[in-house]
């Protein structure tokens, strides 16, 4: 039998190892080795994901578990393994990161060690997805937010100009700071878990088995939360997103707001609803109003940028509040509290696949234009129709038109919260609004209106970014088109996280 | 697979080897491509009324779409009746003859792929929308039209002022995409079903409360008023003629600003059922009377060519939503129809002059056309007839239709609502008289050398004129026939005879054309003193407000994002490294290699631990004891 998931996990590891003995002129070496392992990696996860899909009832439990014994006397192994929870996020991670994988071949100083990091990092996303055990979790954790740093602090940008300025080299720093304070927690709360269990091991499918006293969950409830809030960008936690992102290379911000944003959404879902259902129950109704307050704040604040990666980022504030909105309806006593649930799930997805197309339309752009100032861009659109086209794409689908993944998650969201705590559904209807004003604001100073006479000899999307484009385009097409595809995996998984039967 | 997925599929594929393979076709070919799939529609469009009609009303379900648990009807399936079919036969019928007017229009574009991808997708998502047998498939189909209105409006993409009214356009009828989602959360989490057929039927209205039916249908009618451009919701629809006049006849005549009173017509029984119902209706009827007057004196006083047709669709809208407040739906529906045909004839039209005027749209520099473009001027005048409601042109019986409707002996509300669409007809004549008189028949104001129309152009034209005529000819025996035939619900019982209620409106379209020809004959700009047009434009007002009241929400944004977020992202981290500082500074001086401190530190540190060990010894001989 092929460890499938291993494979998926450890290619880029291999890669990155393969290119760190590889002379650095090789450039063309270097980027075919990292491309080819990410294209496997994405290629394996598809087929993952479509055999998952296969047999959609057998996802309330791990699917292709593969297990190593490594500590035993601590209860530590190496185990991996999806259910329906996972699955979808490691089809996410994939399309994210093949595809920012393709925008790193604009990628024009120190691509040795540039691929070495990203290829780690990528390798690190997986695991946290993937593993079942929870020691090793925290070591995927770690080895997904580190190479940030240095990504960030390296080949970064930083913005000089108008507002305040952001430094590559603060940015950095603060998001390693802030990656570092959540992780922290994380493991704190590990730790007392295992503690707490009294199982003394890190399996999480022998943990789930336990039952925890009221207090324990309270505890450990709240260290999750705030751990994991502070990577999936929960106000006021959010404030290393805007900097970080917009600092960061192209190719590293769609891995930030694709799916580093998403490993906390995750992890909230994981740990906090299934590990400690009463405690969610009865905390997360009430910091759904948090959620609220983050659709309105991060609209609100990307309506007023004029550096374009700022305002996606923003942006993904604002989205991530919707998640928070979702999981606010866990445990509401009304019929359709599922919904709510199932809309942040699809959320965390649909979120990573647009922002990702986003950032990469909007970076690809800066390589060309040297600037992030939207009103510096300017009519673009009669010089790259491809960029435009993509670009006006992804904002119909980020602002939720109807028939686009963010549409799905939009709707049963706040279908959910409709059911469970009206006032805050409508309390988030103006953020609709507002996000729509801050895309087609940006969509009209960008790329509409008269050309602005430095962007006359632009040239078009190259194709390697096309291939990227077109990935992620066609994920946030296809499953707003069919929404079962998504759904159809975290519905058997469901009743354990919402704490009863639909 | 029924044939009137082919309605939907022809276009979506038009639209998408339009915008892929434009290249390679040329522009004819494109152009040419794009038509046929409109007209293939079309075939299939009138291929499902005949079987409806033959067969009686039936839902084609392909898949079910998405399955959520307690809600069901979230299906991928076409409900054809009698109303979805006559909708689908007018979009497509309409919209194939805008698509072959645009191809001798738009032949001087270079975008003409895009052009025409978006015209077909723009049919196609209203086709969904149309023939959508459950809420949450129309809503595709409603967001997506907004989609497509948004991409068209906005054509001319390098025109600030273009970009600037698609962007107006997209954001109210994203109001109305969301209040429209609320109405399928409130249907859908008391009913659990979102097919139309089932939560409006006797059954299911009856588990709804008052209150639910109020909060259902107070958010339907937002979506309705907001797609299509009611009070106080209609300031993106004049401003929408930035985009080029093929597109301004589609809004207006097929496409989008009748999807609103498709919407009520559909959802009837909802508004139809309770005293809560009734008090929705009372709403619609009046506010509808209130839109159609007000977008009358709006259009009293324009000059643009294009704005005035603007102001009278708003204003026909209104009389449309006024018959469905009353009960009069298949007056509704009539009048939708019959206002596509002639609504697009006049917009065809005005794009034919403004292109031989070189752009040129204010109808106080246009006059003496009708010498030159005798075809045209006929087109025009047969349209501007039937906008007047004179008979024997269809505009006369569907509007008829309507006013017979509102009016009813012994109430005066209803007699109110008459007079009020009486004088809004004597409105209608005198301003569709003024562009016409001043645009064909006044002294030319103009010197530059005409551009004559090609006969791509020019024979949609004839076919709208001829239906207009054909239509109205057939009269009387088509009111009653149409109404029953486009909706199967109840007509309202209206005056047969030929009576004072007819005469009065013919009198009063023909007072307002009247006036028009005597005071504008001599090219004279306008009737209305300066100091009143304040007062004539009370509905742009609401522009204004919402200008201000952005503004307002603009410094707010401003607050939050200057003010507010650098204190939660910058200041307060940095309070929290300046402490950490200060304290790492505090403690360095302890070993600042300053000896007398070294030797306070030992003495009161050895202190304490001595007085702690002490303490530790009494406290375990005291617990010893």
């Amino acid at each position: 039998m092929i460890p499938w998931l291993s494979l998926i996990i450890w290619l880029p590891t291999l890669a990155a190892l393969f290119i760190a003995v590889t002379p650095r002129h090789w450039v063309r070496l270097i980027q075919a080795l990292a491309l080819s392992a990410g294209a496997a990696s994405t290629f394996l996860s598809i087929r993952v994901f479509f055999a998952g899909l296969m047999d959609t009832a057998a996802l309330n439990k791990f699917q292709v578990v593969e297990a190593l014994p490594w500590l035993e006397s601590l209860g530590i192994q190496y185990k991996v393994g999806v259910d329906g929870l996972s699955l979808s996020m490691i089809l996410l991670t994939g399309l994210v990161s093949l595809a920012a994988l393709w925008m790193s071949v604009s990628i024009d100083k120190r691509q040795k060690e540039y691929f070495v990091l990203c290829l780690l990092a990528i390798s690190g996303v997986y695991g946290v997805f993937a593993s079942i055990d929870l020691f090793f979790f925290v070591i995927f954790y770690e080895l997904a937010s580190i190479p940030m740093y240095f990504l960030v602090g390296i080949w970064g940008s930083d913005k000089i100009g108008s507002g305040r300025p952001i430094y590559r080299e603060r940015a950095a720093t603060k998001l390693l700071i802030y990656l570092q304070l959540g992780g922290g927690l994380v493991l704190l709360g590990i730790l007392a878990l295992y503690f707490a269990t009294g199982a003394k091991t890190f399996d999480l499918q022998m943990l789930l088995q336990t039952q925890l006293s009221g207090a324990h969950q309270k505890v450990l409830f709240l260290i999750f939360f705030v751990g994991f809030a502070i990577e999936a960008g929960l106000v006021p936690l959010h404030t290393w997103l805007p900097e970080g992102h917009s600092s960061a290379p192209t190719p590293l911000s769609m891995l930030l707001a694709g799916v580093l944003l998403k490993m906390g959404g995750y992890g909230i879902l994981r740990f906090c609803l299934q590990l400690t259902p009463d405690a969610s129950a009865k905390f997360l109704p009430a910091f759904a109003i948090l959620g609220a307050v983050n659709v309105l704040y991060g609209g609100l604040c990307a309506l007023r940028q004029s550096d374009v990666k700022v305002m996606i980022a923003y942006s993904s504030v604002s989205h991530m509040g919707m998640f928070y909105l979702g999981i606010g309806c866990c445990a509401a006593a009304s019929p359709f509290n599922g919904y709510g649930v199932l809309g942040a799930q699809f959320q965390l997805f649909s979120h990573g696949v647009i922002t990702a197309l986003l950032f990469a339309v909007a970076g690809a752009v800066y390589n060309k234009t040297h600037s992030r100032d939207l009103r510096a861009w300017g009519g673009l659109g009669a010089r790259a129709p491809v960029y435009t086209f993509f670009y006006v794409l992804a904002a119909m689908g980020s602002l939720g038109l109807p028939g686009m993944t963010g549409f799905w998650a939009e709707f049963m969201v706040l279908f959910g919260t409709w059911g469970s705590q009206w006032p805050l559904a409508v309390l988030a209807v103006p953020g609709l609004l507002i996000t729509t004003m801050f895309l087609l604001r940006s969509v009209q100073y960008g790329f509409f209106g008269p050309l602005n006479p430095d962007h006359v000899g632009m040239q078009d999307a190259d194709w390697w970014e096309l291939v990227a484009f077109l990935m992620l385009a066609t994920a946030a097409l296809w499953f707003g088109i069919f929404p079962a595809g998504l759904t159809a995996t975290v519905l058997p998984i469901l009743p354990a996280l919402i704490g009863g039967a639909l | 697979m029924d044939f009137i997925w082919l309605v939907l599929a022809l276009p979506l594929l038009g639209s998408l080897l339009c915008s892929t393979h434009y290249r390679a076709l040329g522009k004819a070919a494109t152009g040419m491509l794009a038509s046929l799939a409109i007209l293939g529609a079309f075939g299939a469009a009138a291929a499902t009324w005949f079987r409806v009609h033959a067969a009686g009303s039936y839902t084609s379900q392909l898949a079910t779409w998405l399955h959520i648990p307690g809600v069901s009807g979230v299906d991928v399936a076409a409900l054809a009746d009698p109303l979805s079919a006559t909708m689908l036969c007018t979009v497509t019928g309409v919209a194939f003859l805008i698509h072959c007017f645009s191809m001798g229009y738009m032949s001087d574009e270079e975008d003409y792929g895009r052009f025409f991808a978006s015209l077909n997708l723009f049919v196609a998502t209203m086709v969904l929308l149309v023939m959508a047998n459950n809420l949450a498939l129309l809503l595709v189909g409603w967001g997506g039209v907004g989609y497509a209105s948004y991409s068209l409006i906005g054509f001319y993409r390098q025109k600030p002022s273009a970009v600037s009214a698609a962007r107006k356009a997209f954001l109210i009828n994203v109001v109305g995409d969301v209040a429209m989602m609320f109405a399928i959360f409130i249907i859908g989490s008391r009913v659990g079903s979102l097919e139309f057929t089932s939560f409006l039927g006797p059954a299911s209205l009856d588990r709804m409360s008052g209150e639910t039916i109020l909060a259902a249908g107070v958010c339907l009618m937002i979506a309705a008023y907001a797609k299509s451009a009611q009070l106080p919701l209609h300031t993106w629809l004049p401003d929408a003629m930035e985009g080029p006049t093929p597109v301004s006849a589609l809004i207006h005549a097929a496409t989008m600003v009748t999807a609103g009173v498709y919407l009520m017509v559909r959802c009837a029984p909802l508004f139809g059922h309770g005293p809560e119902g009734a008090d929705l209706m009372v709403i619609m009827a009046r506010l509808g009377a209130i839109t159609a007057l007000v977008a009358a004196l709006c259009a009293v006083a324009q000059n643009d060519l294009k704005r005035i047709l603007a102001y009278s669709t708003m204003s026909q809208l209104g009389y449309m939503f006024m018959a469905a407040g009353v009960g009069a739906y298949g007056a509704a529906i009539f009048h939708l129809v019959s206002h596509a045909f002639f609504k697009a004839l006049l917009f065809l039209t005005a794009g034919v002059v403004i292109h031989a005027l070189h752009g040129e749209q204010d109808i106080r520099k246009m006059g003496g056309l009708g010498k030159k473009m005798p075809g045209v001027q006929l087109a025009f005048l047969i349209g501007a007839l039937a906008l007047a409601g004179i008979p024997p042109l269809v505009g006369f019986w569907s509007k008829e239709a309507i006013l017979l409707g509102t009016f009813q002996d012994g109430n005066m509300e209803r007699q109110l609502l008459w007079g009020v669409g009486i004088l809004t007809a004597l409105l209608t004549a005198y301003y569709t008289g003024r562009a016409y008189v001043l645009t064909f028949w006044a002294p030319a104001r103009h010197e530059s050398e005409l551009h004559l129309p090609g006969s791509s152009m020019t024979w949609p034209l004839a076919v709208l004129s001829m239906a207009s005529v054909a239509a109205g000819l057939a009269g009387h025996e088509l009111v009653s026939e149409v109404q029953s035939l486009a909706t199967h619900l109840p007509v309202a019982e209206t005056h047969e005879t030929f009576g004072a209620l007819q005469i009065t409106a013919i009198l009063a379209g023909l007072i307002g054309l009247g006036v028009a020809y005597s005071s504008h004959k001599t090219g004279r700009a306008s009737l209305v003193p300066d100091s009143a047009v304040p007062v004539l434009l009370g509905c742009e007002s609401i522009d204004s407000l919402s200008k201000g009241a952005a503004g307002s929400f603009r410094s707010f944004a401003d607050m939050v994002a200057v003010k507010v977020d650098p204190v939660i992202s910058q200041q307060a981290p940095d309070l929290i490294q300046r402490s950490l500082y200060g304290t790492s500074s505090l403690l360095c001086q302890l070993q600042g290699g300053s000896l007398r401190l070294y030797a306070v530190a030992v003495l009161a540190s050895s202190t304490l631990l001595a007085l702690f060990v002490y303490g530790l010894f009494s406290l375990s001989i005291g617990a010893g004891q």
